[in-house]
């Protein structure tokens, strides 16, 4: 499922919705907008969303999120982070 | 994209479906639970179990936080919707869930607003475009869901938003999983552990069960590759007498979790003294609700709600489903009574039910042919 940053009422796909289970979405950081603390993410189809950063600032453009519900919960940056 | 093609990559995948044949061993059986409605629907969409010898069988969990929602809370979430004034949201699958006198979609049906949406964050824009209707946000899903809520609460109270509140039925994955343990008809060789709920709570949440239950327990990511990486990993652990928590999803998960969306939980809920889970009945801190710090915020607080108890369908089996005690096949009313149209038990209504996978991936008429 992707939700257009402009559309209030976004739709799930057909066969899949990522906020009913353990989901996340790979995101491209477009924008960044620190005072509100949110940033405009395309994922692969290139449909933009709002994403809320407080969990893995700081963020720049170029940056890889991992994305779910509308906030990113890791960042995605090559390295392997687990022990 | 980057962490995605190579992960679905058939060469790659082929080469961790041999390695995991010359894993087993001739004549056992081996069952591994995939706690996660992720990874059930990922191994359908994929085909993963068909790469498997016949011998490895998987078992999907209570991990879709839609199938374990009970029908009482679903009655409270309508009896909310129904109250004037009210625009209730919520996820897109959550409308479909039934109650005991229909669903959320019935309740919109009947007239009451009721909204999806893709976020918390959505729920709260909705409650600055309407400041004259209460907005109330019906809350679901694992430790992977509960920081949007609660960075969702925080920002509406830095920004003053006071017609905005929250129906939390957030669950915790370890008290459930315990449970599971606990059962007596389950016998299992191993679980594939959920990583995104991973991500934010760590891996060391689940070191309970190779230390008091002999269970190996490897964090798995979403993609084909990943889930037959880590069924690869399970097995070689129990050929080589091991027993402990891999983590197989390094490229996300911190064996440590997330430690700001722990902090913000810890700021915004608290446990539950229990809660009821579909199937598997009341189960001890294993739900959240608003901290006395966002008491004001909280829906069932703000509003009356019934707060009454519904027995699940006599003719549904979710809970055994759930517990992995039977296939979804194996219920009486899979695929005739009971349909992703016409749901009947929760495990048909989310992509994520295993029951729902089953349906719409085809495995009714394979399993039924295999009966």
């Amino acid at each position: 499922m992707t939700a257009d940053a402009a559309s209030p009422d976004p739709i799930c796909g057909s066969d899949h919705c990522i906020t009913c289970g353990d989901d996340g979405v790979p995101m491209l950081v477009v924008e960044v907008d620190r005072e509100r603390g949110l940033a405009i993410c395309a994922d692969q189809t290139g449909a933009l969303t709002s994403v809320e950063t407080a969990l893995v600032e700081p963020v720049a453009a170029g940056d890889e999120l991992l994305v779910h519900a509308a906030v990113a919960i890791a960042a995605l940056d090559g390295a392997e982070v687990g022990a | 994209m980057k962490f995605v093609d190579e992960f679905r990559d058939p060469g790659l995948g082929r080469a961790v479906a041999t390695e995991i044949v010359s894993l087993v061993e001739p004549g056992r059986h081996y069952k591994v639970m995939e706690v996660c409605g992720g990874h059930t629907h990922s191994i359908y969409k994929y085909g993963v179990d068909d790469l498997l010898p016949s011998n490895v069988e998987l078992v999907h969990g209570p991990g879709c936080p839609v199938c374990v929602i009970p029908m009482g809370r679903v009655d409270d979430g309508i009896a909310l919707a129904h109250e004037p004034g009210v625009i209730f949201t919520c996820f897109g699958d959550m409308m479909r869930v039934p109650g005991s006198r229909g669903t959320l979609l019935d309740a919109k049906a009947a007239g009451a607003d009721v909204r999806m949406v893709y976020s918390p964050l959505d729920a709260l824009r909705i409650a600055k475009q309407h400041p004259q209707r209460e907005v109330v946000f019906f809350a679901i899903g694992f430790e992977t869901t509960a920081p949007s809520t609660a960075l969702t609460l925080k920002r509406a109270r830095i920004e003053g938003v006071e017609n905005f509140s929250c129906m939390c039925s957030h669950v915790t994955i370890v008290p459930p999983l315990r449970a599971l343990l606990e059962s007596p008809d389950l016998r299992l060789d191993g679980f594939i552990g959920p990583g995104h709920v991973a991500t934010v709570v760590g891996a060391r949440p689940f070191e309970f069960i190779p230390a008091d239950y002999g269970k190996p327990l490897v964090v798995a990511g979403f993609e084909p590759l990943d889930i037959l990486q880590s069924i690869a990993m399970i097995l070689r652990q129990l050929v080589e007498g091991r027993c402990e928590v891999e983590n197989q999803y390094k490229r996300v998960v911190p064996y440590e979790g997330n430690l700001r969306a722990l902090e913000v939980m810890s700021e915004v809920f608290e446990l539950r003294p229990h809660f009821e889970w579909r199937g598997l009945g009341f189960i001890s801190h294993s739900g959240l609700k608003l901290s006395a710090a966002y008491a004001d915020m909280d829906a069932e607080l703000r509003f009356s709600v019934p707060g009454v108890r519904v027995a699940d369908p006599k003719a549904c089996q979710c809970g055994e489903v759930l517990k992995g005690v039977i296939k979804p096949w194996e219920c009486k009313v899979f695929g005739t009574a009971c349909t992703p149209e016409r749901p009947i038990g929760t495990c048909m209504v989310s992509s994520e039910g295993a029951c729902a996978a089953y349906y719409n991936f085809g495995r009714f008429a394979r399993d039924r042919e295999v009966v």
